[in-house]
């Protein structure tokens, strides 16, 4: 009877065992299988960009020619208009979405904050090459008609900020791809704001009020450095998003591969001269250096993560150390 | 939202009440406020204050004056609505989406819901200090010099310091942290960190301190020091306290208020309350029969 009863418990512990050793080489086997994913990947960029890396060399990163007739490639037209373009949408983006994520937690009645709180994670649903036909058909005429001979007017003359604003109306260009990717990075860095403001105790918020300090104040003094990490990763999250867009930045952006000191010109990113041009690429070397637009792609944004971690770092060393 | 509790409008009408004894009903149940609600020369003045959150009451009908240099406690079971009357009176239901308050609240003769009057001014006038206590996530200084700071009460960086050390000094805290002051206010203990909120509201050189529960996070030794500290500032604010405790109550105050389901029940001098009760709920609130 004894014996019966512990040969029992013997087999479920050791089938318990099994499904332990199990359990956990399955969570081994997903974990390196994103190691060995990246790895792949960045070999397989690699392996494609080095024809065109080898031949061009640094020149690739510093010079702006983009002639597959003559086969001369450089990338920095493409890397300069990714970076403007991400900027650009996030100069607009982040103050916004500050706004909106303020709003929401700290003023709204309460009947507004479903519906508005609803929409900005629809906008968020919205497909990516929507808001490029979008762009294209709507938001890329008004520009042309209306704002841009605006501000050629009001701002083109300006010493400093002139030239960004100088040259013909064109509709499609580097102003236009920003205010798109702004619409669309909106939404991840609103709804992340948030939800970090939301995290903030009530206890602290009404210390600040119980002190006398206005909303502003509260907000500005007690929700965002309690928040400033959550902040920080929200922007990082809709650059990351910003940098990578391809579609929508395609519709809109002329795709053209030269450095305009004018906003209002038509240029390229990294990912619309990749998605544009690769049904044409013809002969390896022109492939090749898609290819290695690609790369660079990556290490632009393999290095913003990197910074925004290193900030976080800061940031929270700062908050254990100083405060 | 957590403060929508602690403000006390969980009124469960049945559980605490279904076990209060049927005496209740005598002299009408919950009628008029038995007791003395009008004091000489009030700070505060309070008539006919109704709070409902939504479809809930809070409070209905409080009729209560705040005497100056006096400690008024407030008393009663979870839920009965002494926190939401405290609320009331720096205006910090306000911050509670739903929350409607009617009647008349004056502060030296001035309705405090005046559209021309500041609710920030108001809070500068009205301190509080809370249940947990909640230091901001900055230095000891930080903590003291916010209020001081957001109302430009500080010239120079001397005065500032001036007025650090004197609210530091004042809440018996300034001997414990004096070599410290750069260091985070989230670091100190329990007592001191609720020590550092009472300095952080006496920096604004406030009229009234209003205290909710400020002791019930608290040791008992904590909590012996936070009352000496309420026996010494009492000579230079009205304070208004939210306790759990009659035996705090008791210790603390002058004036006792005892609040049942959202009615002030009865209201009188301290010694007299505790030892000659008018109003049978009250009765078997201090006698510990519920409660």
């Amino acid at each position: 009877m004894d014996q019966l009863s512990l040969a029992v418990e013997s087999s479920h512990a050791r089938r318990q065992r099994l499904g332990e050793r199990l359990f956990a080489s399955a969570t081994l086997i997903a974990a390196v299988l994103v190691l060995a994913l990246l790895g792949g990947v960045t070999i397989a960029l690699v392996n494609g960009a080095w024809p065109a890396l080898a031949r061009f060399q640094l020149g690739f990163v510093t010079r702006s020619i983009w002639n597959p007739v003559t086969e001369q490639f450089g990338a920095l037209a493409a890397v300069y208009g990714t970076i403007i373009t991400s900027l650009i949408a996030m100069l607009i983006a982040v103050p916004v979405s500050f706004g909106v994520a303020v709003f929401l937690t700290e003023l709204s009645p309460r009947w507004l904050k479903r519906p508005v709180g609803v929409a900005i994670e629809l906008l968020a649903a919205v497909p990516s090459i929507i808001f490029g036909i979008w762009g294209l058909f709507v938001l890329a005429p008004i520009l042309q008609e209306t704002v841009e001979p605006w501000l050629i007017g009001l701002l083109g003359p300006l010493p400093a900020i002139g030239p960004l604003f100088r040259g013909p109306p064109y509709g499609i260009g580097v102003l236009t791809a920003a205010l798109v990717l702004a619409i669309m990075v909106l939404p991840f860095i609103s709804s992340v704001m948030r939800d970090v403001f939301e995290t903030v105790p009530d206890v602290l918020k009404e210390s600040g009020y119980g002190l006398g300090a206005t909303t502003w104040e509260v907000v500005w003094q007690v929700v965002v450095p309690h928040s400033r990490v959550g902040i920080v990763g929200g922007i990082m999250l809709g650059l990351g998003r910003a940098l990578g867009e391809t579609m929508a930045v395609t519709f809109v952006i002329g795709n053209a591969h030269r450095i305009s000191s004018s906003l209002l010109a038509p240029g390229t990113t990294i990912s619309a001269s990749i998605a544009n041009e690769f049904t044409e690429a013809v002969g390896s070397l022109y492939t090749s250096s898609l290819i290695a637009l690609g790369v660079l792609l990556f290490l632009i944004t393999f290095s913003v993560i990197a910074v925004a971690r290193f900030m976080l770092l800061r940031l929270e060393r700062r908050a254990l150390s100083s405060v | 939202m957590s403060s929508v509790e602690q403000g006390g409008i969980n009124l469960k009408p049945s559980g605490r009440v279904a076990a209060a004894p049927s005496t209740a009903l005598e002299e009408g149940g919950i009628g008029q406020t038995v007791g003395q609600t009008t004091v000489q020369d009030p700070i505060f003045s309070c008539r006919k204050v109704h709070v409902s959150y939504g479809n809930k009451h809070g409070i209905r009908d409080v009729s209560l004056d705040i005497g100056k240099r006096q400690v008024l406690a407030m008393i009663g079971p979870s839920g009965c609505g002494k926190s939401t009357f405290l609320r009331c009176l720096n205006r910090m239901n306000d911050t509670i989406p739903g929350a409607r308050v009617t009647g008349e609240i004056l502060l030296e003769g001035r309705d405090i819901h005046d559209r021309q009057l500041d609710v920030v001014q108001l809070r500068a006038r009205v301190g509080m200090v809370f249940q947990k206590p909640n230091p901001f996530p900055k230095s000891i200084y930080e903590n003291v010099a916010y209020g001081p700071r957001l109302h430009g009460l500080a010239r120079s960086r001397a005065q500032l310091d001036d007025i650090v050390c004197s609210s530091l000094q004042r809440a018996g805290l300034w001997d414990e942290v004096k070599d410290r002051l750069a260091q985070a206010g989230t670091g100190l203990s329990g007592g001191q960190q609720q020590r550092l909120c009472i300095a952080r509201t006496i920096a604004v050189q406030p009229e009234v301190i209003l205290m909710d529960e400020p002791c019930s996070a608290l040791d008992p030794v904590a909590t012996a020091r936070i009352e000496d500290l309420i026996d010494e500032l009492q000579e230079s604010y009205a304070i208004v306290i939210v306790t759990h405790s009659m035996q705090q109550a008791a210790r603390v105050s002058q004036r006792t208020a005892y609040f049942h389901l959202g009615a002030l029940v009865e209201v009188g001098e301290t010694d007299r309350i505790f030892t000659n009760p008018r109003h049978k709920l009250t009765e078997d609130y201090i006698t510990g029969r519920f409660g």
